[in-house]
């Protein structure tokens, strides 16, 4: 049977010949995982390999199959045994997302000298005037080196 | 019955024990205007920047003398009697000479009214511990709410002078620390100390505060500060880098202090906005109506933002 295996899997059978030995090989089990192995050692020998055990994929697979569906939100339609997913939805509220984020853009831009703003930003302590941090620790701290550096403080 | 006399002399215990720490509070404000001592002060902020401070201060006849010298870094000197301070500040060729009022600087951190700490901050014995070779209680006082900082002090078991102060932010990380590395008491009230080194080999110039000091009016209120606060003092001068006169309102809840400070902004400078930090201190920016506002203060960024969103422009 192993002569068989080899031939099969070394593309030596051909038409009647390949029949004959594919139905050989799949009413003998221990034939069949040999068979397995031996393609498995081809594929990776070949590069060809990406499935270490099969039959973790399919446990995988089953259980999966069992879950219930997480991302119901319009997007993925799941019919048991089939999942689609509707892409355009997806292209559409890309296209939202991207003039939302040029508007609020160019609103920062063309509006924050003109108008109240609050706002969690990051701000660059370099960019505040220096006087004003001399004079707030020249009358706050409580720290003799502050005092003495009349506000110079590291930054961080 | 017996229970409930228990848990009533368990709460007297305590009350008793707060008023206690409170007196010690008390005694150190008073030990570090009336007492002599001189000694090194070490002081770290959150970036673990460890600078020294040469210091002496003198009650003479009821009249406080003090001078701070720095040890690091460029040789600055402060020397202040009572209320009025005069930094040297010594730039290799030239000294700078600048006046300055009203210093709380450590050990003298404390507020005049003391009861007013009751209303911001909780009290609790920290244990005894050993600061600059003396021993020491700890004494934490931990802020009410969330608008400020942790303050732990370490008082001097004798003389009951602050040997050291931690301030700890609400997330548990030491934002400054001030402490004695070793301290001396004086018997003697001399103050032949009392004087700079004046060099003939440098330049000196006078550079005093111009504040305004005609009556500006406030075209701004804030109102609902956060618990605890209150204006301790204004100051309006014109700023040469803003080409501006800004207003600077400071606010205090007896330890921790915010500035305010509200100028305009002229077309060609782009406003401030956003948070950040420099040294202990946090900072943050708004822009409302033409005007900068700007809050400073060793306090959490949600109190900066929360007083400079109740600046009201008129």
């Amino acid at each position: 049977m192993s002569e068989n295996i080899s031939s099969i899997i070394d593309n030596e059978l051909k038409g009647k010949d390949l029949d004959h030995g594919l139905n050989e090989l799949a009413k003998n089990s221990s034939a069949l995982s040999s068979y397995r192995t031996y393609q498995m050692i081809s594929d990776i020998m070949k590069n060809d390999y990406y499935d270490v055990n099969s039959e973790l994929t399919d446990k995988i697979m089953s259980r999966i199959q069992d879950e219930p569906t997480q991302f119901n939100n319009g997007f993925i339609y799941n019919n048991q045994s089939t999942a689609t997913i509707d892409y355009k939805k997806y292209l559409l509220v890309f296209l939202l997302g991207l003039i939302a984020a040029f508007g609020i853009s160019w609103a920062v831009n063309n509006f924050s000298n003109s108008e109240s703003t609050s706002s969690s930003d990051f701000l660059a302590s370099d960019s505040i005037s220096q006087e004003i941090i001399e004079d707030h620790f020249s009358t706050t701290t409580r720290n003799p080196n502050h005092f003495l550096e009349a506000g110079y403080q590291p930054n961080i | 019955m017996i229970r409930l006399l228990f848990l009533i002399c368990l709460f007297l215990s305590g009350v008793a024990s707060s008023n206690e720490l409170w007196l010690k509070i008390s005694q150190a404000s008073k030990a570090s205007h009336d007492l002599n001592y001189s000694g090194i002060i070490n002081t770290t902020d959150s970036n673990q920047d460890i600078r020294s401070t040469k210091m002496i201060h003198v009650n003479h006849e009821g009249e406080e003398f003090l001078k701070f010298e720095k040890i690091d870094g460029a040789d600055n000197l402060l020397l202040m009697h009572e209320a009025n301070a005069v930094i040297y500040d010594n730039d290799q060729s030239k000294i700078l000479i600048k006046k300055k009022k009203d210093a709380n600087l450590f050990p003298n951190i404390f507020p005049s009214n003391l009861e007013k700490l009751k209303d911001s901050y909780s009290i609790a014995d920290g244990g005894d511990f050993r600061v600059a070779g003396r021993i020491a209680q700890m004494v934490v006082l931990s802020p009410i709410d969330e608008n400020r900082y942790n303050y732990h002090l370490w008082l001097d078991k004798e003389s009951h002078l602050p040997l050291k102060m931690m301030v700890i932010d609400n997330n548990k990380k030491v934002v400054e620390t001030m402490a004695f590395a070793n301290i001396e008491f004086l018997q003697s009230q001399d103050i032949s100390w009392f004087r700079p080194n004046i060099s003939k080999d440098k330049t000196y110039s006078i550079n005093e505060n111009k504040n305004i000091e005609e009556t500006v009016r406030k075209f701004w209120t804030i109102n609902d500060l956060p618990s605890g606060f209150e204006e301790v003092s204004y100051n309006a001068k014109r700023y040469a880098g803003l080409n501006a006169i800004a207003h600077q309102i400071i606010f205090s809840d007896g330890l921790s202090y915010i500035s305010i400070f509200i100028h305009p902004v002229a077309k060609n400078q782009k406003p401030q906005v956003g948070s950040s930090k420099r040294g202990s201190n946090n900072i943050h920016a708004e822009y409302k109506k033409g005007y900068q506002i700007l809050a400073v203060g060793a306090v959490p960024i949600q109190t900066l933002s929360y007083i400079t969103n109740q600046v009201k422009l008129n």
